[in-house]
């Protein structure tokens, strides 16, 4: 009761002024360094082995792009297919996207809610088209 | 058992891997065709839980350092409905049939599997309590 009433004194009393002490807890219970960003791309063809032997300089630079232009996206599963790179982002059974590069085109496949199907296919030259990335968008942001 | 498979069948895809098997479903890679261009299943009408786990079990047997994960349940008529794709039955094993015809593009592939992924019912093994 009594701290109550003093408690109500004090917020009555005025404006004052609160200055947080400094936290140690950062210097002592987390790391004081950077982790390394994770390259996506470099670990799936490394996982690929000798797989990754198929895949052009030209379609992992097309994979770097594509996954900066979804930057905003959760990391995707990267993997390797015969010549092409396939990014993915699978939420459930009912919507999943796959991009795949191979250097010259890009192909989409999405599955964009229950029955709703969609897929395309464009040359890779600056970037997706509006079509795929609007598909890839709605199904990788949910 | 018909030689022919009737729209109205239950098919089960068996899943050997666990990355095909999602928290949620079966990934839609596990329908994909394998290296022969077929994607191979099991006519399942009539069995129950514990006989189409012998079935997948048999089949995980034959297969090194694999075992059996789950299936998904999809019908004939949703393969049929799908274009292009053919369903036949050989039996051998018995039961066993396969999809083929799979379509030659990688991209028209994936999305006739994320089909097939969309309308499936999933069933893991071990089944949970």
């Amino acid at each position: 009761m009594q701290a109550a009433m003093l408690l109500t004194n004090i917020t009555t009393a005025g404006t004052s002024t609160y200055t947080r002490a400094n936290d140690p807890y950062p210097y002592f219970g987390a790391p004081q360094w950077k982790e390394p960003a994770a390259d996506l791309i470099a670990d799936a063809l490394k996982a690929a082995g000798v797989d990754a032997t198929q895949v052009s300089e030209d379609a992992v630079k097309a994979a770097r792009a594509v996954l900066n232009l979804l930057a905003e996206l959760p990391d995707p599963a990267v993997a390797v297919e015969d010549n092409e790179i396939t990014l993915e982002w699978y939420k459930d059974q009912h919507h999943v996207a796959v991009v795949a590069v191979d250097g010259r085109s890009v192909t989409w496949a999405v599955m964009a809610g229950p029955g709703n199907p969609e897929k395309g296919k464009a040359p890779f030259d600056r970037g997706l088209p509006d079509e795929a990335y609007a598909a890839i968008n709605a199904v990788g942001a949910t | 058992m018909q030689a022919d498979i009737a729209d109205s069948e239950r098919l089960a895809v068996f899943v050997f891997h666990s990355n095909e098997m999602k928290e949620d479903a079966v990934h839609w890679r596990a329908f994909l065709p394998g290296k022969d261009g077929e994607r191979s299943l099991f006519r399942v009408d009539g069995l129950d839980y514990y006989e189409i786990a012998a079935i997948g079990q048999e089949c995980a047997a034959a297969r090194p350092n694999e075992k059996l994960q789950g299936w998904a349940i999809i019908s004939a008529a949703d393969v049929r409905k799908l274009q292009g794709l053919q369903l036949k039955a050989d039996n051998t094993p018995p039961r066993h049939g396969f999809i083929d015809t799979w379509p030659d593009d990688k991209n028209d592939r994936r999305i006739l599997a994320m089909s097939l992924a969309d309308v499936a019912a999933t069933t893991r093994f071990p089944c949970a309590p």
